[in-house]
Formats: C-alpha cells, structure tokens, sequence
C-alpha cells in the first residue's frame, strides 16, 4: 500500500509538470489583466512544433526550447491582440485552439503520414530515485513557479504587473506603461504554455498526438482561479490535479480492467470542476481582468 | 450592434483571412494551394449530400453558442453536449424507436448540461469557458465508456448497434430531414430571441447587463435559461448525427467529434444571428465535404480544416478595421471643426 | 523656502479646459499658489475645482493656459512626472490599488522616487510613527475603512517630501477623528514650508485649516479672500450663487398624502461599499402623491442610498419596506414587479445603450411584468412608442437605431416613456436633468410633477439645488452618508442650505 502511494506521488511529479508551467504562467498573466482561453492552442502548437524538431534532431532538448520559442510568438501575438488592439480576449482564445488543432493534424498527416499521431520521439531522459522515475522538469518547473512568486511578491516589477491588472488607470498614472507590460507579459508566459505543450511530447508521452493536450490548458484555467492567483498555490494545486491523473492511470492499471479506463479518465476534469464550485466563490479575481483597458 | 454592412464586411474579411491561411498551410506542406482548393470545390459538388447531412448539426451547435452569445456567455460546451445528445438519442432509440422522442431526449440531455454550467456561473461565479470545457471532457469519457461497455456493435466492434430503423429520419426530395429540423431550430430561435420576451430579457443582459438589472429585468434568470437553450440545441446537434445521419455511434465518437468547435466558427461568422446560422453553416460544411475530397485525393486529414474555422474565429475576434480607425476618424473630424471654428 | 515671500511656488494662468463631449469645467482660471500656505478652493460640484487640480498634477491637459511651477512653465506628461517634481495629490476616491496590501501600494509608488522597497516601508513606519497613525501594512487596502486608507494615502504622499501637496475633498468620507489627524499633518507641513492645494465643498473647514480660500463656481474663479475673515454665511452666499427660493408652501398634493401610508419606507439603512459605510443610518417614507427631494454634494451617499432601495447594493443593515412589503433582500425585479421604477443617473443605465427605442419601451414593460403572453405584442409596443414621442417631444430618426446615438435629453425623454408606460407607483429618480438644456428640463420637471399629481410617490436625488427645491414637496439634505435635515422647502434659507450641504450646521 505504501509503496503504491509513493509511486503514485511519484507518477504526479510527472503528469503535474505541464499544469504548474501552464498554470503558473496564466496567474501572471491574469495579474496582468490579460485572460487567455488560448492555453490549450498554444500547448497543441508548441508541442508540434517540438515534436518536429525533437524528430529532425533528435533532440528532445532542442524540442523543448523550440516548444517555448512557439509559445512566446503565439504570446505576443495574443498580447498585443488584446493590450494593443483591445480585441474580445476569450474569442481569440477559441480561436487559437480551433487554429493549432487543424496545424497539428496537418503536420502530423505531413512529416509522419498519420493525422492522429507522430512515431515515438526520443526523450528527455528520467532521474531515478531509488528506483522510481521522474523527470528534471519537474524540478525546473518548480523553480520557475518559485521565481515567478519570487517576482510577482518580492519585485516592482511583480507590482507593475499586477497594478495593470488590478487598477490600470493607477499604474499608468504611475508610469507604467500599461499596453506594453500586458503584451511582454503575456509572451514571457507564452513561453511556459509553449514548454508545457513541448514537455507533454518530448518527456512525458514522448510522441506528438492531435489531443495529447487533453483538456489540460483549461484545468490550467480552473487551477488559477482555484490558486486565487497566486502561484505558490496555483503549484500545489498542479500537484493535486496531477495526483488525480496519477491516480486514474494508476487504477486503471491496477485494476486491470480496461473497460473502467474511460470512467477513470474523466477524474481529473471532475476534480477540477469540483474544487472549483466549492472554492471558487471565495477566489478574487484581478478587478480589471479581461477588460480592455481604453485610456482616457 | 453594428449595421449589417459593417458585419459582413468582417465576416467577409475573417473569410478571406482563413482562404489564405489554408493556402499557406498548403504551400507550406508542400501542396499546390490552387489545386487543393479546385479538390475542395470538386469535393463540394461531389459530396453536396455530406454537405446537406453536416449542416444540420453544425447549425445546431451554432445556436448552442449564439444563444447565450446574447446573454454574454460563451458556451463552450457545445461539443459535450452533442455527445449527450447523441447517446441520450440512441439509448432512448433501442427501447422506443421513436424519432421524435429520441431527438426530444437528446435535446433534454444536452440542455441539463448547459443548465448546470449556467447555475454554476450565476450561482457560485464559475466563468461558463472553465466549466464547459470540464463538462465537455467528463461528457466524452463517460459516453465513450457507455458507448463501449454496453452498446457495442457484436458484429462491428468499432461502433455501437445501429437505430433500429422506426427510429431513423430519412430524406425528403433528397433533403435530409433533419435539416428541415436545424432549420426549424433556427427559426425557432429567431422567434425566441426577438418575439418572445425571455428574448428580450436575454439580449438585454447581454446588451447591458448593469443597464438591464436596474430595468427589472431578472438577468441571473436570463443567464441560466440562455445557457439552458443553448444545451438544447447541443443535445440536438449530437440527436440529429445518430437520428438522421450515421445511426449509430463509433468508439471513437468520430461523427460528433469537433462538431460543437465548428459551430463556435459558424456562429461568429453570422454574427451570432440565427437567420444567417444557416449559412454561415452550410458555407463550414461545404468545406467538410470538400475536405472529404481533398483526404481522398491528396491525402490531407479532414481536420486540417479546423485552421480555416480557427482564423475565422480568430479574425472575428480582433476588433474591426472600421473600429480600429474610429478614434483616428474623429480626431480627424474634430481638428477639421476646429480648423474651421477658429478660421471663422 | 527663501522666495515664499513674494514669489509663487505654482501658479497657473488663465486655463481653459474644455472635455470632449463639451462641458467647459474651466473657463480662464489664474491662481497663485505660495510655499507655507493653505490656499483653499470652494465650490459645489462641477465648479472646476477637481479640474484645475489634475491638470497641475499632469493628468489631464488644459485645452489652454499654463502651469507655472518653481518659476518655469512645466507641462507634465503624467502624473508620475508631477509626483517625481514633488508635487504629490491625494484624491476624494484615493488613488490606492483596491486589490494590493497596503506595504505594495507605498512600495509600488516609492518605487517611482527611486525608493527600494525597504526604504519606501521604512520611510512610511517613520511617517506613521511621527503622526501617530496605526496603519496594518499588510491588510488589503479594499478591506480597509476610508479613515485609514486616507492615511495609508497621507503616508504615501510624504513617503519624500513634497514642495505641492493637493488635497481633493478629503474629508468627505472620512470621521472627525480622522479629520483632526489630518489637520494636524497639514499644519505641520505648511511650517515645512510645503504649499498645500485643499479642496473642498465644506464651508467650516476653510476657516479652520485655510490661511486664503478662493471660491469656484462652473469654471471661474468667484472671489480670493483670507480665508480667516470669510464668514460662513458669506462664503455659502458666495459659493451658491444668486437663486431664487420658492415663495409658497406647495399644497398641491400634501392633503392626499396625509391620508394614506408610506408607499416608500426606509428605516435605519445601512450600506457599506467596498469597506467604507456610505449610508449610516438612514430613515425617510415617501408618500403617495409626493415627491421627496434629497440633495448633498455628490460623494455624501447618495448614489449608495439609492442603489440599496432599488436592490442593486446589498444592505448591511435596517430595513426598506415598499408598498407595506420588506423588500430588504429582495433583488431589483421583485421590487419593480410590486411597482418600483428607477431611473439612474447615469444615462448609460436609464436604457440598454446597444438597443433601440422599441426594445427598450419593451424593458421597461417587461420589467414591470406587463408584457404578458408568449409573444411580444411589437405593433402595440410601437403604437405606444410613437405616443410618448409625440407627446414628449422625441426627436430620432428611426425607433431601430440603438438609442446611444440619440441625444442627452431624447435618451432622457424616452427613459421617461418606458417609466410612464408602466405607471409604477413608486419612482426613484438620480439627476434626472443632469447635462440637459432647459426646454428639455422643463418638460423632465412638467413629467415628474404630472407623475406626482397622480398619486405616484416620487423619491428625487439631485445634488441640483433648484431643480430640488422647486419640485419636492419636502427636501432631505444628506451629509456623510446622513440625513441631517427634512423641511419644506419654504422653510430653508439659502445660508442654512449651503451650511447642511458642507457639513457646517
């Protein structure tokens, strides 16, 4: 039993990592004022992109930093879209997941001649710890959390940015150039959205399918308000929808039967919306999040 | 709103934007975008039945986000709740082959779905694009869990037993009637939003929320039935497939799949109106139909398409040209007055 | 401080600023502003004064004149460059991050004066220490009452000192206790030699913390005189105007109101909006047949009264009782359905902006739950329409256009229609002729005095004078989220009024 508990917090280490990145780089761009539903696009396109790369290289690594060079541009894209040019944030966002869906079938249909997935890929090889597996990732990506919080709590630059998305009108009163600071801050977390994407094809399933993001942007989304935008939570949080998905993969392997597989599946996106019923109501939100800031 | 004109000038531009799109896309995997596009119209002609059976849910999961569009609300969930609707339909088909039934049901499932993401948002504050899209992966798993543990097909393992055929909607003059249906849908949804006055209430809200409440208007209740109506015609759009189109589900739920996506595209491209939906839906299920020729022909997956539905959401999203000139025009207008004011 | 003598630290001369949609708030202003004084603005609202203090502070730019600061003709590109010149500005409505502790609004703000994080705290703990304010740095600042945010606003604005500090009203909202604390500051800076802008409405102040008080009124300056001779009764005089006050007694519907119960009561009401109690204790009844005026300088609690007796605020505490029903926890469309009508203030919330005429003829039918049956009955609905336009005098081009193209005064006229439409037997009304012209604001008065002699009981918030005291039937004053008098409005002198509305009686 212990040993099936550790191995399931072991298993969590893995499948939470493509949460914290996403999550994590969502509180601060919420903060900032800027919502993207687009997550789940830039994870698809990053993760392509990546597995593309991953396969003409060779190099899972090569895979990651192209998975985040995605992420930036579809970032600043989507930030300046919405700082810039004050379009409706959640449409765009549909938008972007409709748009790299269709880029990830076609790709896969041109480099591997199957629309539904790529052939394995070589991947960022494991740590193991006294027998069981992880990856580094997890720790990078605990240490970006750590530096985001670092930044967000500790900088004036963190305060620049939540100022944007708190009362934009005050911070540029203050000197803070609102447009700006939006757009760069929605392509610095592109770049975790854009290492979330790439992580799932380079490290974790290590192949590039059409749905291998699964819905896992917008559990990202569900984890920011979850956090109550703060990204030491929207972490644990992670951690606990990643023990979710452990859990399911888990049971389904333990139990043998394959039948209950696609019941099991559905645990994370229950425990998800769940949590976010009950928790949700006491969450604050950053008062000007997803409005379009219109200077006087 | 903005006049007519102006939206289909957008609506025009988000159109030309996704054609080239796709034509990148092609040349850039190494197709030769002019043929590939003469495939696609070939493909509209050829396959105009696929054409006429796609419609009726893509107009369907149209509505399913039109309607709580004028609520404000974006309901995501349209997907998951055509794949309620579609096993809602086919269960209710095995025991009372009922076509009408059936397609009520369906309705039913997919609306109590959109009614618990709209208590959600107006009774507890969870944003309606987070729960729908939950809703949308739990209702998969769990119809697909169905679909294999207890309908499968004995002799065709990959899809479930068939509608028995007294549950089965056919054609009339070759027009498959659940078009008739969709369009029906529509009409309905005209008459709602615009005759009725939970319409009124509806669009209000979305007009202008802080406007309406101080109006009297009950808005938390325009909410939820928005989202309500909106899971109907979900619900309907996965009836319609297994009622009047496949008869039956695959493992893979690969008749429904992507059909609440495409409709968000064929809403926004009509403006949200429910008398343009039809359109705007037939013109996305062309492209299907085309698709299926260019799959056949060129070896492109039919879901490469989703590109073309994506940048037309995605263009009707920025904000127009017109509107990004405004404020350039009348700084303009007003320099001109005031020339002419201090010249006189 | 060696030229505090004769030279003026800031000064601005002959400033215009006319706003976009018109409204001329300042028409050729010249001010001199010395080090070592409390140079005091009055006036009511809309005088300019808010202004004329935001374009010192590089906030908005006059459409002519100039700012003279230090002897040089300074135009700020933003506030961050006042701030950084030394000149700091504390706002009616604070200007602190809602959402942000206390510790990051003074970090995020010393950080624009070069300030680490440690230095700007450090700086605000010896501030607070000094004048002895006990402000929990690390609470947000939304959570905060008024009192104490003004001193988190104080502390920030002294974090480097400053040489102009500009005070916008800033004790409407806060106690008398607070209001000592900040006198106490005030004194002490001006004996640093700081040139200190305080604006206010309230009459009493100006003697006791002003050294010269300059009176405003829409757009110019009225009089400077040294503010310890102004008496009050000369500075209301002044600061209201010439008008004339209604001769007789209105009789017109005070008989039948005796007979019959409060259709509107308020008992006790309480409201508190984002942790600041904006209505302390209030009790009124409007009666059938009459309209009760309440009037203040905007900022008193007015909005918030109103807000809560329609249902859009909550209710911390007391009781609204209409047409003999508690409807304390009742939301908006309950009361209306009971016969509540409510026309706002801001124009932006008396009709659906984004819809058309007919459409928002319908609201207000439907609001009030009479638009029965499945379907709407559009031919009657325009057939009403089309009466209201004749009869009020709507100009618009097509009943299809959304109604934000139309006109001020038609916007009014038809939020007017939709409420006619439905006689409710109860209205609310906010500064129902707020920006029209008078023609216009004749036929909004002729509506409200038809509206009364039919038996509707009619609650008037306008923070117009005139407008109040020429329609009620008895006239409320409000002052920090109180009610501190209810007369007729024959039985006010001008003085007396000027005084409630500054909080002097």
């Amino acid at each position: 039993m212990i040993g099936l508990i550790i191995s399931l917090l072991v298993v969590a280490t893995r499948s939470s990592v493509p949460l914290i990145l996403a999550s994590v780089g969502e509180v601060v761009t919420e903060k900032a004022g800027i919502v993207n539903i687009g997550i789940e696009g830039f994870m698809l396109l990053a993760g392509v992109v990546a597995a593309v790369v991953d396969y003409a290289t060779g190099s899972p690594l090569l895979g990651l930093l192209a998975g985040a060079g995605v992420g930036f541009i579809l970032g600043l894209i989507h930030g300046a879209a919405s700082a810039k040019l004050k379009a409706n944030q959640i449409v765009l966002g549909i938008g972007i997941n409709i748009l790299a869906f269709g880029i990830g079938v076609a790709v896969l249909n041109h480099v591997w001649g199957n629309p539904g997935q790529s052939a394995p890929l070589p991947t960022i090889p494991p740590i193991r710890i006294d027998g069981y597996f992880t990856t580094p990732m997890f720790l990078a990506a605990i240490a970006i959390a750590l530096a985001a919080h670092y930044i967000m709590t500790r900088t004036t630059l963190g305060l620049e940015i939540s100022a944007c998305g708190e009362d934009p009108h005050s911070a540029e009163a203050l000197g803070v150039k609102v447009e700006t600071l939006q757009t760069l801050v929605t392509a610095v977390a592109g770049i975790l959205h854009g290492l979330a994407g790439a992580y799932l094809v380079v490290d974790y399933i290590g192949q590039f399918t059409r749905d291998i993001t699964a819905g896992r942007g917008f559990i990202a989304l569900a984890i920011v308000v979850l956090s109550n935008w703060n990204t030491i939570l929207a972490l644990a949080a992670s951690y606990l929808l990643g023990l979710a998905e452990a859990t399911a993969l888990n049971l389904q392997a333990i139990l043998g039967v394959p039948a209950l597989s696609d019941l099991l599946n559905t645990l994370p996106y229950i425990a998800a919306l769940v949590a976010i019923t009950i928790y949700g109501v006491k969450a604050r939100a950053p008062a000007w999040l997803g409005r379009p800031y219109i200077k006087e | 709103m903005k006049p007519v004109v102006e939206k289909l000038i957008g609506s025009l531009i988000g159109l030309a934007a996704a054609l080239a799109a796709m034509a990148l896309a092609f040349s850039l995997l190494g197709y030769n975008p002019a043929e590939a596009f003469r495939l696609l119209g070939e493909g509209i002609v050829e396959n105009y039945d696929i054409m006429l059976l796609r419609v009726a849910p893509l107009i369907l999961t149209s509505l399913a986000f039109a309607v709580p569009a004028f609520a404000g609300l974006f309901n995501i969930g349209g997907e998951g709740q055509a794949y309620v609707g579609a096993l809602a339909a086919l269960a209710v088909s095995y025991i009372a082959p009922n076509p009408v039934l059936c397609l009520l049901v369906g309705a039913l499932a997919g609306g109590l779905l959109g009614y618990l993401a709209g208590v959600l948002r107006v009774k507890r504050g969870v944003h309606e694009v987070v729960s729908t899209i939950m809703l949308n992966w739990i209702a998969f798993y769990t119809v697909r869990y169905i679909v294999v543990n207890y309908f499968k097909n004995p002799y065709y393992p990959d899809t479930t037993n068939p509608v028995p055929p007294p549950g089965r909607l056919g054609q009339v003059a070759g027009v498959p009637v659940v078009v008739f249906i969709a369009i029906a849908a529509c009409i309905l949804c005209y008459l709602v939003l615009y005759r009725m006055p939970l319409g009124l209430a509806i669009r209000s809200t979305g007009a202008g929320y802080e406007a309406a409440r101080r109006l009297g208007i009950d808005v938390e209740k325009a909410m939820i039935l928005s989202m309500l109506l909106g899971g109907v015609f979900g619900g309907l759009a996965g009836a319609v497939i297994v009622i009047g189109e496949t008869y039956n589900l695959d493992v893979a739920l690969s008749s429904v799949y992507g059909v609440g996506f495409d409709g968000i595209g064929a809403a926004l491209l009509a403006w949200n109106n429910p008398l343009a939906i039809p359109f705007s839906s037939l013109l996305l299920s062309a492209l299907v139909a085309g698709g299926y020729q260019l799959q056949i022909g060129m070896g492109i997956d039919i879901h490469v398409l989703s590109i073309f539905t994506g940048v037309v959401v995605f263009v009707l999203g920025l904000p127009s040209l017109y509107e990004l000139l405004k404020p350039k025009l009348q700084a303009l207008r007003l320099a001109k007055a005031r020339r002419r004011g201090g010249g006189a | 401080m060696a030229a505090s003598g004769s030279q003026p630290l800031l000064a601005v001369r002959d400033l215009v600023k006319v706003y976009p949609d018109g409204t001329v708030a300042l028409n050729g202003v010249s001010l001199d502003f010395m080090a070592g004084e409390v140079h005091v603005l009055l006036g009511e609202n809309g005088a300019g004064k808010t202004t004329l203090a935001r374009i010192i502070y590089g906030e908005i730019r006059p459409t002519s004149g100039e700012v003279i600061y230090e002897g040089r003709r300074v135009l700020f590109r933003g506030p961050w460059e006042a701030i950084r010149a030394g000149i700091r500005m504390i706002y009616q409505h604070f200007s602190l991050v809602g959402g942000f502790t206390v510790a990051d609004n003074i970090a995020l703000y010393g950080s624009r004066l070069g300030l680490s994080r440690r230095e700007a705290l450090e700086a605000a703990r010896r501030l607070a220490e000094e004048y002895g304010f006990r402000i929990p740095f690390d609470a947000r600042v939304s959570d905060l009452p008024a009192g104490i945010q003004q001193r988190v606003e104080i502390v920030k604005a002294l974090l480097v000192e400053p040489r102009v500090l500009i005070l916008d009203e800033p004790t409407s909202l806060v106690s008398p206790l607070d209001v000592e604390a900040l006198f106490r500051v005030i004194r002490g800076l001006r004996e640093k030699g700081v040139a200190i802008l305080y604006i206010t409405h309230k009459l009493r102040e100006v003697g006791v913390i002003g050294d010269r008080v300059t009176v405003m009124r829409r757009g110019r300056v009225v009089a400077t005189l040294p503010a310890k001779k102004a008496t009050v009764d000369q500075l209301a005089r002044l600061m209201i105007g010439e008008r004339r006050l209604p001769e007789e007694p209105r009789i017109a519907a005070a008989g039948a109101a005796g007979e019959r119960g409060a259709a509107l009561r308020v008992e006790n009401l309480r409201v508190v909006r984002e942790g600041f109690e904006a209505v302390r204790g209030v009790s009124l009844e409007v009666r059938p047949g009459e309209i009760l005026g309440v009037t203040g300088v905007a900022g008193n609690g007015q909005d918030e009264l109103v807000e809560a007796i329609v249902g859009v605020l909550p209710v911390a505490g007391g009781r609204i009782t209409l047409l003999g029903r508690d409807v304390t926890r009742e939301p908006t469309w309950v009361r209306y359905r009971l016969g509540l009508a409510y026309l706002p203030g801001s124009r932006k919330l008396s009709l659906v902006q984004e819809m058309n005429a007919l459409e928002n003829l319908a609201l207000g039918l439907l609001g009030a739950g009479k638009l029965r049956g499945p379907f709407i009955d559009w031919g009657w609905v325009a057939k009403l329409l089309v009466k209201y336009v004749e009869e009020l005098g709507v100009v618009m081009h097509s009943p299809y256009a959304p109604v934000k193209h139309l006109s001020g005064g038609n916007q009014q006229k038809l939020a007017l229609a939709r409420i006619l439409a439905v006689e409710p037997r109860v209205l609310v009304a906010v500064d129902p002729t707020h920006g029209l012209d008078i023609a216009t604001t004749r036929i909004v008065h002729s509506i409200l005095a038809e509206m009364r002699s039919r038996g509707m009981a009619i609650l008037l918030v306008s923070s117009d004078l005139d407008e109040v005291l020429q329609l009620s039937d008895r006239v409320a004053v409000m002052n920090s989220g109180r009610i501190v008098s209810i007369k007729k409005p024959h039985e006010y002198t001008l003085e007396e009024l000027g005084r409630l509305m500054g909080g002097a009686a």
